[in-house]
Order: structure tokens, then C-alpha cells, then sequence
């Protein structure tokens, strides 16, 4: 048993963990991705 | 006494969205709430997309031809004005209490009030009663965009002690991506729900209200708050930082209050330099498909007008994270100097792009505009941590923010204002924009000199002086090195 529990609703170990740094980051970046990508797509226009 | 950090509710348990449930542990990663804090700024920065819905809502009744019984475009362009009011509101009102129960609380009544504004909405598109969307979209979204907003600032400045404009600019730069999001988002929807007889906007409305709010939940159940007196101990670039005179660990400010916080001239300056520089870029945010048409006759098509507004976003997105993790080197009154004087130069020097007929110039000049008009918002909060700490800055953030409120009425009225006596006095069109520049160049001049004239704050407003050296280097409340 660990000496430091964490709080009831507190991050655990796994929260540390690179996967779940990569989820919640992915979750973000996904939709911000695809926005920053329709919008240089339609800016083309303003070049041709 | 009270603090922030006290349980309010005495003995009794905290509640699931209280601040004590989100205290993070030993060990904790600071970098996995910048995602909670994204969640929300993405969603609620879809308030810069709602020019989409504006022919679809004038359309309701008549269809493809417009029935006198429908809504006019100045019916509809009062939504986002209400919601921009209320976001400014809002966020002055409940800034306290935001730091008093904590974010996941705020961004959950945020998440609440931003997704019930679209069902409300929707109601009002069925009925085809306007009151409806402004009350929906309007009022109780506006009031969830103010709490959406301020809470991931708050938090994030004080994850990121060491480095507060990149985190500030993280949370920020959500706001401007959340247009380019909402923006072909609700195209594909509307696309989607299209009918014979309908355009498909309350449907589309219902969509977003329910994604948007569980997205933005995610944000709520995902964030976390420093223990009370934490402190990262990876410390070593900001004492480096220290040697510069910037804000360091050994100099961490010092704690005040927002009410004495309105009491200082240094937040009225602060105000003055965000409405100042708010003013300027957005009267041309407002204005940019019409003025590159017009300074350029037959070489720009309304297609590649549409095209230099999302370029303009996306200027202003990148801005937004890239001045402000810069001003962590080069400080906050550098930055803003360097905002004020460049684009000044840019105001002054982009009509006689219109005369060389360089659209590339025009382009890169306003685009470098609105980097630093995006700027200017993610480094305020950072402005605000290093003249009055992190005691309240989400409530000041909040009180400052009517700045952008009074700047949103100001600077398109300017700019159109301006355009139109220019014209009916015979100027042409393609000139009718050089003094509005030059108006705007003499605003951030003002701007530069309000900033010049900030000094630290007169220690009579400190309430809290916080430790210079909380933990020493390696304690546990350090975060982990990702």
C-alpha cells in the first residue's frame, strides 16, 4: 500500500503516464488540426 | 481567514466539482491540464464563427427567396454583439467566484451555459422567435464564453509559474483555433441537415450544443489545481531569468486582490493597453474581406477575400502562442512595445501596399498585424500575474476584459465610420481605407505610451506576499520532467 495515497477524485499513477499524455493531447489537437487545415486549404484561394 | 484555497464548505466532504476534489498529488504532470484548458478555448472559440449562420437564419421562411417575415442580417448581427458583451460581463462578474470554487466548477457551468445556448437557440429557429437566440446564443451562451474563458487562464497561470505566457498563450491560442474549428464544422453540419424546406441550422444548433458540451467536459473532468504553495522545481531557466531583472521564482510577485487590483493605475493602464491594441485589429478583422476586395479591384475575388480572412485566423492563432512564450524572454512591456511600435509602422506603411498593387505585401503586413492583436490578449493575463501574482488573476482577467467589450463596439465603428465619410466625400475606394490607417497607427502610438508609464504595483495594495523559495529543488510537488 503506498504511503501517500492519492486524493478521492486525485490523479493517479497512470495519470503520468506517456499515454495518457497522448490521449488528452490528441483529443485537442485532432479538431485544431483539421480547422488550421481547412482554413489554409480555402486561404489557397486567395494565391491562385 | 478565507483563502482561495480553503474549503468553503467546512467539515463536509467536497462536492465533485469542488476545487479540493482537483488538488493534484505529488508527482503530478503539470502538462496534462494544458488539454483541459484547450478543450474549452476550442469550443467556446466558436463565438468567431457564428457569421456562418447569417445567411441560413435570414432564410428561415421564405427559403431561397427571402420572405419579408424573415430575420434581417442586423437581427442576426446583434447575437454575437450580445454574446461579446456578456462574455465581458460575465467574466468581470464572476471572476471571484471562480477562483473561489475552482475551475472544473466554473468550466462545467461554462460547458453548461455555452451547450444550453445552442438548444435554446434551436427552439428559437423552430418558433422563429429571435428574443430566443439572443437570450440562447446571446445572454446565457455569452455568460458561459466569460467563464469558459477565464477559468483555464487562471489555472494554467499558476501550473506554469515559470513560464506564464507560454501558458497563457496556450489556453488563448484555443480561442482563435476555435473559429477555424466552428467554422467548417457548421458548414458540413448544416450541409448535412439540409431539406427541401429547411436549412438545417436547428438541428445543427442541437449538434453543436451537445458536442460542444461534452467536449468541453472532458476540459472539466480533466483539471487539475497546483497544492496550495507548490511551486515547479525545475526552476532553473527562471533564476537564469532572474539575472535579466524578468519575473523569476526568486522575484514571484506578490498577491493582490481584485478589488484593491482596480484601486492601482497599473491596471488602468492595462486596460488602456488592451483596449488600444484590441481596437485596432478589430475593426480590421471585421472589415478584411471588404477593404482587400476594395484596395485591390479585379485582382481579389470574394472567393480569395473569404481565403484572406482565414489566413488572417490563423495569423492570429499562431500569435497568440508564439508573442506571448516569447514575452517569458524578452518580458511583457517589451513585447507590448514592440506591438505598439510595429504596428504602428505596419498601419502607416500597408495603404501604399494598395498603390505598389502588392496583394502579397498586404497580406504579410496585416497577417504580422494580427499575430500581435492575438498577442496582445495572451499576454495580458501574464502582464496582470507579474503586477498583481496569481492571488486573483482570473478576477482581474475578468475586470480587464471589458476592455475587449468597449473595443469591439469602438473599433468597427471606427473603421466603418471612417470609411463611409471618406467616401461620401469623394474619396475613391481604393483610398478610402489610408486614413483609417493612419488613425489606427495614432491609437497604438497612445497604446506604446500607456505601457511606457506601467510600474510595479506600490506595495500598500500587497494582501499576500507569497515565499520567495517555496520547496527546495526536487521536492516532491515538483512536476515530472515531460
Amino acid at each position: 500500500m503506498s504511503a501517500l495515497p492519492p486524493p478521492a477524485d486525485g490523479p493517479s499513477q497512470t495519470e503520468s503516464d506517456l499515454a495518457t499524455l497522448l490521449f488528452r493531447w490528441a483529443w485537442v489537437m485532432t479538431p485544431l488540426s483539421w480547422g488550421v487545415w481547412e482554413t489554409v486549404r480555402t486561404s489557397l484561394a486567395l494565391f491562385r | 481567514m478565507s483563502t482561495p484555497d480553503t474549503n468553503q464548505s467546512g467539515d463536509s466532504a467536497p462536492g465533485f466539482l469542488d476545487r479540493e476534489r482537483i488538488v493534484a498529488g505529488p508527482g503530478f504532470n503539470r502538462w496534462l491540464v494544458p488539454p483541459a484548458a484547450l478543450a474549452i478555448h476550442l469550443a467556446i472559440g466558436e463565438v468567431y464563427a457564428f457569421s456562418v449562420f447569417k445567411i441560413p437564419l435570414t432564410h428561415l421562411i421564405g427559403g431561397s427567396e427571402p420572405s419579408p417575415a424573415d430575420w434581417t442580417q442586423s437581427d442576426i448581427a446583434w447575437v454575437f454583439s450580445i454574446a461579446i458583451v456578456f462574455l465581458g460581463l460575465s467574466a468581470a462578474v464572476f471572476g471571484q467566484w471562480l477562483e473561489r470554487v475552482g475551475p472544473r466548477k466554473a468550466m462545467f457551468a461554462s460547458a453548461a451555459c455555452f451547450g444550453s445556448g445552442f438548444l435554446i437557440s434551436a427552439v428559437g429557429v423552430v418558433l422563429h422567435q429571435i428574443w430566443l437566440i439572443y437570450l440562447g446564443y446571446g445572454v446565457i451562451g455569452g455568460i458561459g464564453l466569460g467563464l469558459g474563458y477565464i477559468s483555464p487562464v487562471s489555472t494554467l497561470i499558476k501550473w506554469f509559474p515559470d513560464r506564464p505566457g507560454m501558458a497563457t498563450g496556450l489556453a488563448i491560442m484555443g480561442f482563435g483555433g476555435g473559429a477555424m474549428i466552428g467554422s467548417p464544422l457548421a458548414q458540413l453540419l448544416m450541409a448535412h441537415y439540409r431539406t427541401s424546406s429547411t436549412p438545417g441550422v436547428a438541428e445543427t444548433f442541437v449538434t453543436m450544443g451537445v458536442g460542444y458540451f461534452l467536449f468541453m467536459m472532458f476540459g472539466a473532468l480533466t483539471v487539475r489545481v497546483p497544492s496550495p504553495g507548490w511551486y515547479p522545481a525545475a526552476a532553473g531557466s527562471t533564476e537564469r531569468r532572474a539575472d535579466h531583472g524578468r519575473p523569476s521564482r526568486a522575484a514571484e510577485p506578490p498577491g493582490v486582490t481584485a478589488d484593491e487590483a482596480i484601486k492601482t493605475p497599473q491596471f488602468w493602464l492595462l486596460w488602456g493597453v488592451l483596449f488600444l491594441n484590441v481596437t485596432a485589429g478589430i475593426g480590421v478583422i471585421e472589415q478584411a474581406s471588404p477593404m482587400i476586395q476594395e484596395m485591390f479591384p479585379g485582382r481579389v475575388t470574394p472567393e480569395a477575400a473569404a481565403g484572406f480572412v482565414g489566413l488572417l485566423s490563423l495569423f492570429n492563432m499562431v500569435g497568440r502562442f508564439g508573442w506571448s512564450s516569447l514575452s517569458d524572454k524578452i518580458g511583457r512591456k517589451t513585447t507590448y512595445a514592440v506591438f505598439f511600435l510595429l504596428g504602428a509602422t505596419l498601419y502607416a506603411l500597408t495603404p501604399h501596399s494598395g498603390r505598389l498593387d502588392g496583394v502579397a505585401l498586404f497580406v504579410l503586413g496585416y497577417g504580422i498585424i494580427l499575430s500581435m492583436y492575438g498577442g496582445g490578449f495572451a499576454t495580458i493575463p501574464a502582464y496582470l500575474r507579474d503586477q498583481f501574482g496569481t492571488l486573483q488573476v482570473g478576477a482581474i482577467h475578468g475586470r480587464l476584459l471589458t476592455a475587449w467589450s468597449a473595443a469591439g463596439v469602438m473599433g468597427p465603428g471606427l473603421v466603418n465610420y471612417i470609411r463611409e465619410y471618406q467616401l461620401e466625400h469623394g474619396v475613391p475606394k481604393v483610398e478610402a481605407y489610408t486614413v483609417t490607417m493612419y488613425v489606427m497607427a495614432g491609437l497604438l502610438v497612445i497604446g506604446f505610451v500607456c505601457n511606457l508609464l506601467v510600474r510595479p504595483v506600490d506595495r500598500r495594495h500587497v494582501a499576500v506576499t507569497p515565499p520567495a523559495s517555496p520547496f527546495p529543488a526536487g521536492a516532491t510537488h515538483s512536476p515530472s520532467p515531460i
